[in-house]
């Protein structure tokens, strides 16, 4: 059920009446069962992988909660008996224990997704080795797995919960059903954000009373969400489409609009979706985790990360960054670092490498493509070699009098960010990674003024009109992410308003949708749908 | 006190949020009603609901079947009062919804399917505009059932504001309100109609008689007929079962027809396979199946000259004929009607040919097939072109080639190849140059029968050409 179908926004209706009418406590069993609805309604076929991922985890976490509670109660129990170095044994006996069940569930879930996502990738690069280096023609075979709705989502946020037990941050949530709903909430499960369960789960079970304001908020959400992806984004696609249909076909400035072209559609798919899904939420009282803070405001590469799909950002960092950066084969490199190259340097090596780990994952979360790994590395490589050149900063301002606290300086870094993050996406866009890096050398070499006259960037797909359409959509898009970004709350300013101001607002933005939404011949899919 | 100010606060919330919607609703008609062209569904769907009339029999299908069938021809000869449903881009789809809505206001006996291959076949996702039958349907169930049974995938625009897709069409505004503001309009008259101009005049009943196009006019694309049983729409197939199960159901006599095309159409390409699937699909469904295409040229004789286009679309005076057939058809298997298809179809056997094989065999045609051009960069700077043309030809016929450039700055012939059996020419040039390519066939030796003429192949030859020619012979990734 796509969420631009007149069946989700039925399915939605429904949901929220019934939601406010039936007794409070049974609102969480009913967003559950509309969870799974609307998981079905994608097929029953790839059920049985949420369900795995929901028992393996609900139990797992009770079993690692179980293990920490009897030590703790043992303990407690032999308190006098026990001398710290059996205390200190028993207590690495468990920790041991605890790190066998989580790995055991951690290859459990991600071995599905795995499995699912990355066997061909994995299966046509060995058969490409073996014949390529080895001149073994082994051919082995290669499946197309029916790739289950938001696997990549369910599995991370489950993840995130089974990690969060091992560490003991919160307790273990003993109702398999409770439990079923945090892993299958319906208007994340598609495209995220990824949830963190002490964030989320309290609010399913939480009773909510009808709140029309709230509801208005979450409509007004939506229909913001649908202006980027139907205005904006489904607009923008159609110059994608053309400028990156073949390799060959476009050079210099055409081939750079094209990518422009792609940023916005990514930008405003991937950010409308989200306010979709959080304005759907909204309206159930479930309020969920921001996933984009005017990203495009950012001064670095690392500032983008945490303004760009955030919960992914924070989950690499938390259960891998800090994991990683922090284990004891760290701190020896990070000994050894500082030895070899002295304090400064030293120190930063270790947290490179974590970068570096961080953005291949990243890379590899896109997709099983090579081009995926080069734009994980591309960022981690930006982000590595910024904290490796942090220490020269001072001294390079100092000696050619820049003001690094002054207005010039920011935007020069916000764009320089910019147009970083511009060519972060030759790798998304195109084909593949020789694509990618083709396009990226016909952008420097074709470049010709003509381009801007003659009018064929008006031949690629969208006319005048779309065009000024695009314009003042992002001039708009703009004012508001520039009202935000200076902490003004856009909702709450417009509530101040008088109701009929407000009202006409809401009516532009609806009536705007279909007046100067891109028709399409087919529904339009979001692109992180397919994660 | 407090608790009447809170009631009073609530009641206000509510009562801006209804007028919200109301004034929503009201911009979105207004919207429609200005943007949207007037449409020949809403006529004919509205002559279809007339309470003073009963229509026994209908007739459904797309352009083909609204140019071919004369539906006061079918009256005369069926005794009935019938009425053409068809209107151009009609799906199989859209048939099924408007059988339901004529069988709701009218007492159907019969149904004539008209079955243009072209809609169940490498179909095309279309659903902005696929909407305009649903959309002027009247509020009934079956409008509800269009709804339920099609709409709820789709994306909310096309249920809730159809219009949007016309939204380009907004600087239309003004002529379209003028049209729409008048008597006429709200009278159904064809005279609102955009397009109203059926190719002729509009003789009522839903038939146009379209007129003889001047030799000037050009003749539209022609396409080989490429057809693929197993690219057949799947879901157009089980609709088509629905379509005769309904019939079955209500005791409506389905006969399906396949109103003749253009004899260059029908002897290029995979017309036999056509024919073949058809064939075999009605008699698996034991549903009449009338190829009219496989009809005898003492029966019905046609040629392209009796079509406005290869495509298929008849003029009124061929329509007419057919149509007088297509009724003796009806009428002579009338009363075999609740047997077995098979045997009804054997009453009027002696009209058809029996395989499209058979028909072919007595056929006599010549059609260029396909024409290949390859634009190609000379060592010397300079360009060529390659032109492969591929002519089919009847039984008794052989087949002989002519090629004509001209330039398009000059408008001078710069070659002209003469009338030969070679379907391979090579033409250089020295320098850029924008061409116009036309190839011509013909019965060998013969100076006017069964001539073939293709479509203007305008190409124009440099750098850029010859790349994307190459770039999408061999992709790079």
């Amino acid at each position: 059920m796509a969420f631009a179908s007149t069946g989700f926004l039925i399915f939605l209706l429904v949901g929220v009446i019934v939601y406010y009418l039936i007794p409070k406590k049974f609102q969480w069993i009913w967003l559950l069962i509309l969870s799974y609805y609307f998981y079905m309604c994608s097929g029953v076929k790839t059920l049985g992988l949420i369900i795995t991922t929901t028992i393996t985890t609900f139990l797992g976490g009770i079993w690692l909660e179980d293990i920490t509670l009897k030590r703790d109660e043992w303990l407690k129990e032999h308190k006098a008996d026990m001398s710290s170095e059996e205390k200190k044994a028993y207590k690495a006996k468990t920790k041991k224990y605890k790190r066998l069940i989580l790995a055991l569930i951690l290859v459990i879930n991600f071995g599905i997704l795995a499995v699912i996502k990355y066997y061909g990738f994995t299966v046509d690069n060995i058969n490409a080795l073996l014949s390529g280096v080895f001149h073994m023609n082994v051919g082995l075979k290669r499946f197309d797995f029916l790739l289950p709705l938001g696997i990549s989502f369910y599995t991370f946020q489950s993840m995130g919960y089974i990690i969060d037990m091992y560490q003991g941050k919160y307790k273990a949530d003993r109702n398999l059903f409770k439990f079923a709903l945090f892993v299958s909430y319906f208007p994340q499960i598609l495209q995220g954000p990824i949830g963190r369960y002490n964030r989320l789960a309290h609010q399913f079970f939480e009773k909510h009373e009808f709140d029309l304001v709230r509801i208005q908020h979450g409509l007004q959400l939506m229909a913001w969400g649908f202006f980027k992806k139907m205005v904006l984004a489904d607009r923008a696609a159609l110059i994608v489409e053309e400028v990156f249909r073949y390799v060959h076909l476009y050079h210099g400035f055409t081939v750079l609009f094209g990518v422009l072209a792609y940023t916005l559609q990514l930008y405003a798919d991937f950010s409308g979706g989200m306010d979709i899904v959080m304005g759907a939420s909204e309206m159930f009282g479930v309020k969920l985790d921001q996933n984009f803070k005017q990203p495009f405001f950012s001064n670095s590469i690392s500032d983008f990360w945490h303004r760009w799909h955030i919960t992914l950002g924070t989950w690499m960092k938390d259960y891998i960054f800090y994991p990683f950066s922090l284990s004891k084969a760290m701190n020896k490199f990070g000994k050894f670092t500082k030895k070899v190259f002295g304090n400064t340097v030293g120190r930063c090596l270790p947290i490179c490498l974590a970068n570096l780990l961080i953005f291949f994952i990243v890379g590899v979360w896109h997709g099983a493509q090579w081009k995926y790994i080069a734009y994980g590395f591309y960022n981690g490589f930006l982000i590595a070699a910024s904290n490796l050149f942090e220490p020269l900063y001072p001294k390079i301002f100092k000696a050619l009098h820049i003001n690094n606290e002054g207005r010039a300086w920011k935007l020069v870094r916000i764009l320089r960010t910019f147009v970083l993050v511009v060519i972060s996406f030759y790798f998304d866009v195109c084909e593949s990674l020789y694509a990618a890096l083709y396009m990226m050398r016909s952008t420097v070499t074709g470049f010709t003024f003509k381009t801007f006259t003659d009018g064929s960037l008006l031949k690629l797909g969208v006319d005048y009109y779309g065009m000024c359409i695009i314009f003042v959509g992002c001039v708009i898009w703009f004012i508001v992410s520039l009202l935000k970004e200076k902490g003004i709350d856009i909702r709450e300013a417009l509530d101040r308003k008088p109701w009929i101001v407000r009202w006409a607002v809401y009516g532009a933005l609806i009536v705007a949708i279909p007046v100067f939404g891109k028709v399409s011949n087919t529904i339009g899919g979001f692109m992180y749908a397919q994660f | 006190m407090h608790s009447s100010d809170d009631k009073k606060k609530k009641f206000f919330a509510w009562m801006r949020v209804v007028l919200f919607m109301l004034c929503l609703i009201a911009v979105c008609s207004i919207l429609k009603f200005a943007i949207m062209p007037p449409s020949y569904a809403r006529v004919i769907i509205h002559t279809m609901n007339d309470k003073d009339e009963n229509y026994d029999t209908i007739v459904l299908g797309a352009s083909h079947g609204r140019s071919a069938i004369n539906p006061y021809k079918l009256d005369e000869k069926l005794s009935c009062n019938s009425l053409n449903v068809c209107i151009p881009n009609e799906t199989i789809k859209d048939s099924y919804y408007l059988l339901q809505e004529a069988a709701r206001t009218n007492d159907i006996k019969t149904v004539i399917l008209d079955i243009d291959y072209q809609y169940w076949y490498g179909l095309k996702e279309n659903n902005y505009f696929s909407t305009f039958i649903y959309d002027q349907l009247s509020l009934s169930s079956v409008k509800a059932k269009y709804f339920t049974d099609n709409l709820l995938d789709e994306d909310f625009r096309v249920a809730l504001t159809r219009w949007a897709g016309y939204s380009y069409l907004i600087k239309n505004a003004k002529s379209n309100l003028k049209t729409k503001l008048t008597k006429d309009y709200f009278d159904y008259s064809i005279e609102c109609v955009d397009n109203r101009d059926g190719g002729g005049p509009y003789l009522g009943k839903g038939f146009f008689y379209r007129q003889k196009l001047d030799e000037d006019s050009g003749f539209g694309e022609f396409k080989a007929i490429s057809f693929d049983a197993d690219g057949v729409d799947k879901e157009t197939v089980e609709i088509f079962r629905k379509i005769v199960k309904y019939c079955k159901d209500k005791n409506i006599r389905l006969v399906c027809a396949t109103s003749p095309i253009t004899p260059s159409m029908l002897t290029c390409g995979d017309y036999g396979k056509v024919t073949e699937y058809f064939t075999s699909l009605c008699e698996e469904q034991d549903v009449e199946y009338y190829d009219f295409n496989l009809i005898k040229d003492d029966v019905l004789d046609f040629e392209d000259t009796d079509y406005v286009d290869y495509d298929g679309h008849m003029v009124g005076e061929l329509a007419d004929r057919y149509s007088h057939v297509l009724g003796d058809v009806i009428s002579r298997t009338q009363e075999y009607y609740g047997k077995e298809s098979s045997e009804v179809e054997s009453v009027v056997s002696d009209s058809f040919y029996a395989s499209y094989d058979e028909m072919s065999k007595n056929m006599n045609y010549v059609q260029l097939a396909d024409m290949k051009v390859e634009p190609i960069k000379l060592d010397n700077g300079g360009y060529a072109v390659n032109i492969n043309a591929i002519l089919d030809g009847g039984k008794n016929v052989t087949p002989e080639c002519r090629v004509v450039i001209k330039s398009m700055d000059t408008k001078k012939i710069l070659y002209d190849s003469g009338y030969s059996d070679n379907m391979q020419y090579h033409y250089e040039f020295d320098d850029e140059i924008y061409i116009a390519i036309n190839v011509y066939g013909r019965n060998k030796g013969s100076s006017e029968e069964y001539e073939a003429k293709s479509k203007t192949k305008k190409i124009l030859l440099n750098d850029e050409t010859v790349n994307k020619y190459l770039t999408k012979k061999k992709p790079s990734n």
